[in-house]
């Protein structure tokens, strides 16, 4: 173990390794900063560029990448009122009154610590519970596995914004496409209407770039809206401490609000957009001065921005574990994970334990890193914001794109694939179908499958089925928590037409407000 | 379009490829068709719920973008026609031309009605110079040609 943190911490302290947390974190913030391009879309564009990358290095960039986008969100929503990723959505409630009021630096710096904070906190939870959760994975059997992927799936769709029915059905489709390719068990070749490139199936990082670059340049395209205009902003000495001593005297707001982002964050499907939004109504709630909200309160840009941020490293604590992403970003890097031979679970932390560890360190590096690229690069982000149409960089996008899918296994098929998939995955996006429950299930159906099978094959070898599927602990708390997750969103519906929603209600409502997507 | 057409041209679409699917699986081995024969349930039946709930005034109602649908359309339509087009191209010219052609045609209808149009194509070309240069000089990815190779 000793070893392997050494070699951990000498991996990311390589110069290349602290160089491209820099760039990553730079990267991120430009990306977030910019309404219409996305964490996601970032990182599905980067990963063939960093398939020829040393693991280490393909994944601190990635990561940094991700940090520094949900951090650079809140640039726009307190600049322009436009939340530049859906995790800064709550952040717009408080940052531009104040930036309106002439307080945006103050804003900037309050978002910049709350970022730094809450993505620390979060990443220390990554690597305190990581380890021993990947190694109760080890106790994970074929009826276990299939339960997990049932509760991924149910509650992707409990916290879809948009449906919970749209939801099921986009996770029903995306476990459709999965069956795609030669049979697991007994090699059946299903649904490849006689292609031989669909034999392996469809190929999940030109499947990931299609899902989430190529609805998003259609859209930016389709609706070719101008961005805001920017509220200025000057540097103030002595802000930065003026925050920070501010901030300081809240620490139950911050220690909420990253305990509650990180929770979130390991819920797969209720990415930072939930997390900002469910630790802004708990700002609310406890505060004693609710009637500053809204109205341009830092307390309120402090708890979105602590909770999106925590909810980074919340998301990656289930896909390193045990395969299930928590957000769309980390279902990208869950593909870079494959891509470079890395199967998530106990090994990830053993055989490969000396570059997940690496990776784990990186991201308390990049967190650091945001707060002097933050307030450094903040002005020139600024100016870019307001001069950038993104939509200049579609055919741009559209091109790396193709580049990025055909040279992972240097096969035009993937072209194909990519944008099929994107076209198929922009008209779903028309008809209420969001790309991440769609993903999800594309991500859990050969998990599911081979749990589904193979314990009916126990099942079948021991004559019974019910004692395969039900008569387990840890399959009884799974089935637990898929029977609530379906039920949850019934209730809350119950509870909305008799007025009595709570926070839940509260917060599927901004959402939908809000949100185009979650994950 | 309204949001209740959407939902049940889209939950009877669903519906149709879940059938398909179910049948589909009938030919395949017992262990190969469970799976897809158990999601395929679960997909009809949510589906049904879907357009069921919809005829009955109780479907989910999601919010459509704002502004002129028409308009909005035919851009996006026009944009997936050229991206198919780009997609076509791109094993008889190989990838570099057919990357040319592509961002000069959806800079067109990107850019159209905007100021600086020539210009924003230039710089998009000269950034598909450059990663184009980058994958295959530097990371050595040997990418299709066409009639040029």
């Amino acid at each position: 173990m000793g070893t392997m943190l050494t070699q951990a911490l000498m991996g990311v302290l390589d110069p290349i390794s602290l160089l491209l947390v820099i760039l990553g974190v730079g990267a991120g913030i430009l990306v977030g900063a910019l309404p219409g391009l996305t964490a996601t879309m970032a990182i599905a564009l980067l990963v063939p560029f960093t398939f020829g990358m040393a693991p280490i290095h393909g994944l601190v960039l990635l990561g940094a990448i991700y940090s520094g986008a949900i951090y650079g969100g809140s640039f726009s929503a307190i600049l322009i009122n436009t939340p530049g990723t859906p995790s800064a959505i709550a952040t717009t409630f408080d940052g531009f009154p104040m930036a309106q009021k002439g307080e945006a630096y103050r804003a900037i710096v309050t978002a910049t610590l709350a970022s730094v904070f809450g993505g620390v906190v979060g990443v220390v939870f990554l690597i305190f519970l990581s380890p021993p959760l990947a190694r109760a994975s080890l106790s994970f059997g074929p009826p276990e596995y299939f339960w997990l992927a049932a509760f991924g799936l149910t509650i992707i769709a409990a916290v879809s914004p948009r449906s919970t029915l749209k939801g099921l059905v986009g996770g029903g489709i995306g476990l459709l496409i999965s069956t795609i390719g030669i049979a697991p068990i007994e090699g059946s070749v299903r649904y490849t209407f006689g292609t031989v490139a669909l034999q392996n199936g469809i190929a999940l990082i030109p499947a990931l770039i299609g899902f989430f670059c190529i609805p998003e340049v259609l859209r930016m395209v389709e609706e070719s809206h101008e961005s805001g205009a920017v509220i200025p902003y000057k540097r103030q000495r002595k802000m930065v401490t003026r925050v920070f001593h501010r901030l300081l005297r809240r620490p139950w707001l911050m220690i909420r609000s990253a305990v509650l982002g990180t929770i979130i964050g390991i819920i797969p499907g209720a990415g930072g957009n939930i997390a900002g939004l469910v630790s802004y109504n708990e700002a609310i709630r406890t505060s004693r001065n609710k009637d500053a909200f809204g109205k341009g309160s830092m307390e309120g840009v402090a708890a979105s921005e602590t909770a999106n941020n925590a909810s980074v490293s919340g998301a990656l604590i289930p896909m390193l574990t045990l395969g299930v992403p928590g957000a769309p970003p980390a279902a990208v890097l869950f593909g870079a994970l494959l891509l470079q031979g890395m199967r998530p679970g106990a090994e990830l932390f053993t055989s490969h334990g000396a570059i997940t560890y690496a990776f784990l360190f990186s991201l308390i590096l990049a967190n650091l890193a945001m707060l002097p690229l933050g307030l450094l690069l903040g002005r020139a982000v600024a100016r870019l914001m307001q001069r950038v149409r993104v939509q200049t960089m579609a055919p741009l996008i559209i091109f790396l794109s193709m580049v990025g899918s055909y040279s992972i296994n240097n096969n035009i098929a993937d072209i194909y694939t990519m944008v099929g998939v994107g076209l198929a995955a922009h008209a779903l996006r028309k008809a209420g179908f969001m790309p991440g429950p769609i993903v999800l299930g594309l991500i859990l159906g050969p998990i599911a499958e081979q749990g589904l099978t193979q314990s009916l094959l126990m099942g079948r070898a021991r004559g019974s089925l019910a004692s395969v599927f039900f008569g387990r602990p840890i399959s009884l708390i799974l089935i637990a928590l898929t029977v609530v997750s379906v039920a949850a969103p019934i209730i809350v519906q119950i509870r909305e037409r008799r007025g009595k929603g709570g926070t839940l209600q509260a917060v599927k409502q901004l959402t939908q407000e809000h949100s185009e997507d979650t994950l | 379009m309204t949001v209740r057409t959407r939902n049940l041209i889209s939950a009877f679409s669903v519906i149709l490829v879940s059938v398909y699917w179910f049948v589909e699986a009938g030919n395949f081995r017992p262990l190969s068709r469970i799976f897809p024969q158990v999601v395929a349930g679960i997909v009809f039946i949510t589906a049904l719920v879907l357009a069921v709930l919809t005829l009955i005034g109780h479907g989910p109602v999601i919010a459509m973008a704002e502004g002129d649908s028409a308009t909005r359309h035919r851009r996006s339509g026009t944009l997936m026609g050229a991206l198919v087009v780009w997609t076509a191209l791109v094993p008889l010219v190989g990838l570099l031309v057919a990357g040319v052609v592509g961002v000069v045609l959806m800079g067109i209808i990107t850019f159209r009605g905007h100021q600086g149009t020539t210009r924003a194509i230039l710089i998009a070309l000269m950034s598909v110079g450059f990663f184009y240069g980058l994958f295959r000089f530097v990371l050595f990815v040997p990418f299709p040609a066409g009639i040029f190779g």
